[in-house]
């Protein structure tokens, strides 16, 4: 063996290991997760309510309360954050301003979700009278989704070629239409992608909701947005450390952890669908 | 009478002409005091070597350059004698009536359909108005009977050729005064090319023509009037047949020639 095949063989097979160190930890993640909540998930653990301060019965209204606070959060930062990107990438002007607005995003994005939460709690809860509400825990996951948003839908504004943009221009669009018709529709499926990210991260989210919307337990499923709800990461939270009953309650933790992870899993899969559909009518 | 008026040869009126036009992108002056006439119903060619302004030039016409913020503009160009660098002019209506076709073909993601329609939805025309514009562009750019049975399906599916003669039926959809070419065949295989230049020769009785083309020969096949340019400056501008046998300048027979290119 050469000097050189030696070290292609030594670098190869450290990429190897590397990766099957990352696929160990990922399999024994599903592992412990299903295993010890898999037998859990039935039907009436699905559809039911909680009975006798979660010791028994099922989670419907944690799963509920997520699938509000993750649909409203991302209703209200994808438009925020797709004409946030509008704006940066088509009219960019003044440089500072752009400039400041990129600090600022990157600067939320690294903030510890557990302020968000305190954010939420002084700004909408209490200052906004929101109270503890499906509404104050949507914003504030929001704002936590928008740096996310805005990063994914700028660059798939900027991957956008421009020819496109010229060729719409030189028909005689504006700015406008051409941001409108050629732009935007070419750039969904990538901006799908920072949606389908973003979906994860806001369903899975404890700090944020912990003073803003959630509640540990509750009979009744919400009936407006200014109700609080149950939560599945939060009650995933408050299974482990509240309550007087933990061989009730940890496997009621594990299974709930295992209806979330499914969650996002299947409201992922439902936009890598649309996002796998958009692109197969285009190629450039 | 414009019959007679042609078959004396004589000059016909200038459709679109530049006074004095000069251009900086930054502090670099790219064309310096350029005038020029862009005849009637004629093909005139902009030929000259790499980085002489040619496409630079061409693009003042449809004022494309608004869309590079470094670049400065002084003098005219007046599209029939209205100048459209004066202030408070309607861009986008310049832009309808100088339609453009570039270098790479640069169909829309849409339809084949659409992308003809594409200027016209703009402006909010009818739905039968569109059809029948539609049909009567792919016509005019040869393309009708390699598309009528697949209208919906993606312009991506077009070959290159294709691509680009659909790119110049979107650009004739909107009814223009002239069409600028900016090096249509230069990512072309010779029989596309071929077709295309044909093409030009046919559309040149519907619409005035501007090409820009790094091929010699290839403004010696379809231009009524070349336009020789070197270092930002127009060196020379007159009838192809004359430019091509009897250059006046000596650095315009050079190029030619193949002294340098």
């Amino acid at each position: 063996m050469t000097k050189r095949e030696l070290k292609q063989f030594v670098g190869v097979n450290l990429l190897r290991i590397f990766i099957a160190v990352t696929a160990i930890f990922l399999i024994m993640f599903l592992y412990v997760i299903f295993s010890k909540g898999g037998k859990m998930v039935t039907w009436s653990f699905l559809t039911e309510s909680p009975r006798k301060f979660m010791t028994e019965g099922g989670i419907f209204p944690a799963i509920v309360g997520t699938f509000w606070l993750t649909v409203i959060s991302i209703g209200i930062s994808l438009p925020l954050g797709v004409f946030t990107a509008i704006y940066m990438v088509s009219y960019g002007k003044p440089a500072w301003l752009v400039r400041s607005v990129r600090i600022a995003i990157n600067t939320l994005a690294g903030v510890p979700s557990i302020i968000y939460g305190l954010f939420g709690l002084t700004v909408f809860v209490q200052l906004m009278k929101l109270d503890v509400s499906i509404l104050s825990g949507s914003l504030t996951l929001a704002i936590l989704a928008l740096p996310v948003m805005i990063n994914a839908s700028e660059e798939a504004l900027r991957s956008v070629p421009k020819d496109f943009r010229e060729a719409s221009l030189a028909l005689g669009a504006t700015e406008r239409q051409t941001i409108l018709r050629v732009l935007l529709p070419t750039a969904l499926p990538n901006i799908l992608t920072g949606t389908i990210i973003s979906i994860g991260r806001v369903a899975g989210e404890t700090a944020p909701i912990l003073f803003t919307a959630a509640t540990f337990y509750t009979r009744r499923l919400p009936t407006s947005i200014m109700d609080e709800v149950m939560v599945l990461p939060y009650q995933i939270y408050a299974l482990m450390t509240e309550g007087a009953h933990a061989e009730k309650q940890v496997p009621i933790a594990y299974g709930t952890a295992v209806v979330l992870l499914l969650l996002v899993l299947f409201v992922s899969a439902i936009a890598i669908i649309i996002r796998y559909n958009m692109r197969k009518k285009r190629k450039w | 009478m414009v019959n007679a008026i042609m078959n004396q040869n004589s000059t016909p009126t200038a459709h679109i002409r530049t006074e004095n036009l000069n251009l900086w992108f930054g502090d670099k002056q790219v064309l310096q005091n350029v005038n020029i006439p862009i005849y009637d119903k004629r093909i005139t060619a902009l030929i000259g070597p790499s980085g002489c302004g040619k496409s630079t030039l061409l693009r003042c016409f449809n004022r494309m350059n608004d869309l590079i913020p470094e670049a400065k503009i002084k003098g005219k160009v007046l599209l029939n004698e209205e100048n459209i660098y004066k202030s408070r002019i309607d861009v986008t209506k310049v832009r309808t009536k100088v339609g453009m076709v570039f270098q790479r073909p640069n169909p829309f993601p849409k339809s084949i359909y659409n992308n003809i329609a594409y200027g016209l939805k703009l402006r909010g025309e009818k739905k039968s108005y569109i059809d029948e514009v539609v049909e009567t562009s792919l016509k005019n750019a040869w393309l009708w009977d390699e598309v009528k049975d697949r209208m919906s399906s993606s312009a991506f599916s077009l070959s290159g050729g294709q691509q680009q003669r659909l790119c110049i039926a979107r650009a004739m959809a909107n009814n223009p005064d002239i069409i600028l070419l900016d090096e249509p065949t230069s990512a072309l295989d010779p029989q596309s090319t071929a077709k295309i230049e044909e093409l030009c020769l046919e559309l040149k009785d519907k619409v005035t023509i501007l090409i820009v083309t790094h091929n010699i020969a290839q403004a010696g096949r379809i231009s009524d009037y070349t336009a020789f340019m070197y270092l930002g400056e127009m060196v020379e501008f007159d009838e192809t047949k004359r430019m091509f046998t009897v250059p006046k300048n000596k650095r315009t027979e050079a190029y030619l020639s193949g002294v340098f290119g």
